[in-house]
């Protein structure tokens, strides 16, 4: 068995929810945004983790990344546990876990231009003097798809797909190895997105680099990812590589978010409808995540939470029936 | 769908220009768009295609913005809107005409429940009582299958879901009875599972109230879902239009085939790079003259740069503005034979 | 060979980008008018405060008893007050004075209250024990805290600068905080802590530029706000201890001639104004100018 380079043990977070005073009081209750999460990650493999809004991907990879402290859990990456580490202690580490936005425009400063905001990194890392670090942008430039002609632009200056390009290369400036892609193309239109795939594909097989990529678009994480794992409600549910799943989709609410993906191209199928809404997983929230959804739900769904396994080699499902 | 009575609204040689201190810039340029009544017509492009400008220039909303300007004709049952004075305007907002937008929490007052919201409106289009304005929201809120719809007028927007929102917003633009709804992206903040929720209550009040909707959206699979007949534009123009069916079944323009392409559908190859649309939309400063496409076009010809194409009708319904609409299909016929 | 061409030619491209970038500042530059006309008045201000009373020969505290309360002429161009002395190099000098505190003011409050803005967003129990004595220091009237701290330290010109920058830090930190909290939550400071910034870096590298606009139109606003309180205290005695000429100091000597000669508080009054307001206008002005979002020729 390899060893994962990355791995996530049964992470938890929540938030207190308070009453119609707000803070005055002390909180009625609590919202797990994750729970029990599970995930490990292999060198050089692209793992999606996919799932609704408020499903807790996001907030997944930020604990990773350490800019939230995780209740309970552990995240191990190369033999430490990131959530115990402090802001200091995880700095060194930052250039081997990058981070590519949702929103590129956002997550770089308005008043630097490109050159100096992509030779930051390597500034606050101490890695090279004024002359490398020059043609490391450059090289990183060219690599995106962006001319050193756009060295002395500002960011704000550049379209949507060339903004998420530069975003992308602030992030594999440093050489890292872990990069963390929190739905870096759906604010983009789709035929630029297209070409933002491609890049990202390309340079993960040039860098050897290894992707958590979280999306909620079920054909871009198809595209993109070797292995994935379905979130709902702040847990994984279903996890399998890529062919394995869309062959045979075992968990029902993995089964309903892919019959939901209205089919363009054959016979055009029209997509089932999942009925209501996701519920609030609170502190007495008993039982299988997707009981209050879920066609198939019995009585020991309702009160008994469904552990993870493994029903084919790397096929795992958190269901009771199959 | 029948069509063969009077249209409910026609665009002509519609152009809206914005004026960006000396220059005049084309947000929309010469759309030709008809809609029946009871008809779901769907306008799809990327940003920057002027699809949200057109639709809220229906309304008229852009008007307070001094910069703007409008050319051409819409007419609204019998009426030329772009002449009507604002009064008489307003009184066909919200009334005949109702709008949807993409966010809901922000259209809708945060400090007011739902209820009291929705009475407004009543009371102000309708000249209704209070009470009656309060049962006939609680029914309209129904209508769009919010659940407890009584518990729900006491609420406050913030204290529902995204999904709720919109259908709370749906039930206020159905509030006057409009007979054509403006959907403007209206499941674009939503979830998938809730996406296909609002879209099949959309299309169920078609259905039920013969309303027509005009559903503007970047998302092609929105369109294929409920939409009668779709409109492609790019750039302040309309480069296809035809029949749901007939467009995703045979797409003749180079544009709406790579839009089509580009998407990673779930049966695409893995293993290839997926298909794209070069280059990026050019900003309206820089319009290309000819084609509009043509700079970003694989089949461009020295024809397409120099001169605007028609838009030719290729079978009944389905129109292409483009020079060598067979060209681009072909090629991919070819593609698949091999 | 190819490669150094091409070198070059990428050199002509970059040359090209930040001559345009310089173009389209100096547009933005020239679509702002209330930032022309602000620097314009206290251009002019400063460079007759500074020049005239150096070149002149005459003296502002010369008095001449015959020439008392002459009405503004073509030997005295605005008039002379109630001992005979220049109304015009009084002023003048007054403008020095004005000029000198309020700058004064605003330098040592700007980077006292940045220091203590900055600091107080960043680390939660530093923010409650500075803010809590910035708003006592708030509440307290303005000039009633001058007035009191002048009564104590004793009238001087030095005293006048101490007591405004202990009365005007607290705005500046209150508004450099509230920026620095905007700019704390902004996606591109978590970008820094993800590339592995320290504390320090994410505080003066990128939270202060993204507060300096705000700080230099508030900036520009106290030195406004300074000239008024300095003429205030003067005027109350407790400013700048005559005969030294101050705006304040020679308002405050018409008072009692204010019917027979008006012309003794309409100039250094008119001074006052005209400062304040291109002050105000400089601020706003600047406002626009420094986002780097806004475009030139539009607003918003």
């Amino acid at each position: 068995m390899r060893e994962p380079l990355l791995e996530v043990k049964g992470l938890k977070k929540r938030y207190p929810v308070y009453g119609p005073l707000g803070k005055l009081f002390k909180p009625v209750n609590h919202m797990n945004a994750v729970c029990d999460m599970c995930l490990a990650l292999y060198e050089g493999e692209t793992y999606g983790l996919v799932g609704e809004s408020g499903c807790g991907k996001t907030t997944t990879g930020r604990a990773i990344l350490g800019l939230i402290h995780p209740d309970e859990g552990e995240i191990l990456y190369g033999g430490k546990d990131l959530a115990k580490l402090s802001d200091k202690e995880m700095r060194p580490l930052r250039k081997e876990i990058q981070l590519v936005f949702q929103d590129p425009l956002s997550s770089l400063n308005p008043r630097q231009r490109i050159g100096s905001l992509l030779e930051e990194p390597l500034i606050i890392q101490k890695i090279g003097d004024g002359e490398s670090r020059r043609r490391a942008v450059i090289d990183i430039l060219e690599k995106v798809g962006l001319a050193e002609e756009h060295y002395f632009r500002y960011p704000h200056e550049l379209s949507g797909g060339q903004v998420q390009r530069l975003g992308i290369a602030r992030a594999l400036i440093i050489n890292p190895k872990l990069i963390i892609c929190d739905e870096p193309v759906s604010a983009l239109d789709v035929s630029i997105q297209a070409q933002i795939l491609n890049m990202l594909k390309r340079l993960q097989k040039e860098m050897n680099l290894s992707l958590l990529f979280i999306s909620h678009d079920i054909g871009v994480i198809r595209y993109i990812s070797n292995r994935i794992g379905v979130m709902y409600l702040g847990s994984l549910v279903e996890e399998a590589e890529t062919e394995q799943l869309f062959e045979k989709p075992l968990h029902p609410y993995t089964q309903a978010l892919f019959s939901s993906v209205p089919d363009l191209s054959a016979g055009r199928r029209k997509p089932e409808i999942l009925e209501g809404e996701r519920p609030m997983r609170t502190d007495e929230f008993m039982g299988c995540v997707f009981h209050t959804r879920c066609r198939y739900a019995t009585d020991r769904c309702r009160t008994e939470a469904p552990r993870m396994r493994e029903v084919s080699p790397g096929h795992k499902v958190a269901c009771h029936n199959e | 769908m029948e069509t063969n009575n009077k249209p409910l609204l026609e665009m002509e040689n519609f152009h809206i220009y914005f004026r960006d201190r000396k220059k005049r810039l084309p947000a929309v340029s010469g759309v030709n768009m008809t809609i029946h009544p009871g008809e779901i017509v769907g306008v799809v492009g990327e940003s920057g295609s002027g699809k949200s400008v057109m639709s809220q220039s229906i309304l008229r909303l852009r008007e307070h913005e001094a910069d703007v300007e409008y050319e051409g004709s819409v007419v609204f049952e019998g009426q030329e809107i772009l002449k009507l004075p604002l009064a008489q305007m307003q009184s066909i907002r919200g009334n005949r005409i109702s709008v949807i937008f993409q966010d809901p929490l922000t259209s809708l007052n945060p400090v007011l429940t739902v209820g009291k919201q929705m009475e407004e409106v009543l009371i102000l289009h309708k000249k209704m009582s209070r009470q009656d304005a309060r049962a006939r929201s609680t029914e309209l809120l129904r209508l769009t299958g919010v659940p407890y719809p009584e518990r729900c007028v006491r609420q406050y927007p913030y204290e529902l879901s995204g999904g709720m929102q919109q259908r709370v917003m749906i039930s206020m633009a159905l509030a006057c009875e409009p007979s054509l709804l403006i959907a403007d992206e209206p499941t674009t903040a939503l979830d998938v599972t809730i996406q296909n929720q609002i879209l099949r209550l959309l299309s169920e009040l078609n259905q039920k109230l013969g309303m027509a909707i005009l559903l503007i959206t970047h998302d092609l699979s929105v369109m294929a879902q409920i939409c009668h007949s779709v409109r492609v534009m790019y750039l302040g123009q309309i480069v296809e239009e035809a029949k749901t069916e007939e467009l995703f079944d045979n797409p003749m323009h180079p544009y709406t085939q790579g839009l089509l392409d580009c998407i990673p559908h779930l049966d695409v190859d893995r293993e290839k790079p997926l298909h794209v649309i070069t280059g990026t939309v050019p900003p309206l400063s820089q319009i290309p003259v000819g084609c509009h496409f043509c700079t970003r076009c694989p089949y461009a010809t020295e024809q397409c740069r120099k001169n605007e194409p028609p838009a030719v009708e290729i079978s009944p319904g389905h129109r292409v503005k483009c020079w060598n609409p067979r060209m681009g299909n072909e090629k991919k016929r070819e593609e698949n034979a091999i | 060979m190819t490669e150094e061409k091409k070198q070059a030619a990428a050199k002509e491209q970059s040359q090209a980008i930040l001559e345009e970038q310089r173009r389209l500042r100096k547009e933005k530059f020239l679509s702002n008018p209330a930032l022309i006309i602000g620097l314009v008045g206290m251009v002019i201000i400063v460079l007759a405060a500074l020049i005239l009373p150096a070149v002149s020969s005459v003296d502002p505290n010369e008095m001449k008893v015959l020439d008392r309360l002459k009405p503004p002429g073509a030997e005295h161009i605005f008039g002379t007050d109630e001992f005979g002395r220049d109304l015009f190099i009084r002023v003048m000098h007054g403008a020095r004075v004005s000029i000198c505190v309020g700058g004064a003011v605003t330098i040592f409050s700007s980077i006292l209250g940045t220091m203590i803005g900055i600091y107080a967003s960043y680390f939660k129990i530093l923010d409650n024990i500075l803010m809590r004595i910035c708003d006592g220091l708030i509440a307290i009237p303005g000039v009633l805290l001058a007035v009191a701290l002048m009564a104590a330290l004793g009238a001087s010109i030095w005293n006048v600068i101490l007591a405004l920058t202990v009365v005007y830090t607290p705005s500046i930190a209150r508004v450099v905080r509230a920026g620095a909290l905007v700019a704390r939550e902004q996606v591109y400071v978590e970008a820094a802590k993800i590339q592995g910034a320290s504390d320090f870096r994410i505080l003066w590298k990128i939270i202060l530029p993204s507060v300096v606009s705000s700080l230099t139109v508030q900036a520009s606003f106290i030195f406004a706000q300074a000239i008024i309180s300095e003429a205030s205290l003067s005027f109350l005695g407790v400013g700048i201890p005559a005969p030294a000429a101050s705006w304040g100091n020679i308002l405050q000597a018409s008072k009692q001639v204010l019917s027979k000669a008006p012309w003794t508080a309409i100039f250094p009054g008119a001074f006052v104004i005209i400062s304040v307001l291109s002050l105000n206008l400089l601020g706003d002005g600047l406002r626009d100018f420094l986002d780097p979002r806004v475009k030139g020729g539009r607003k918003g």
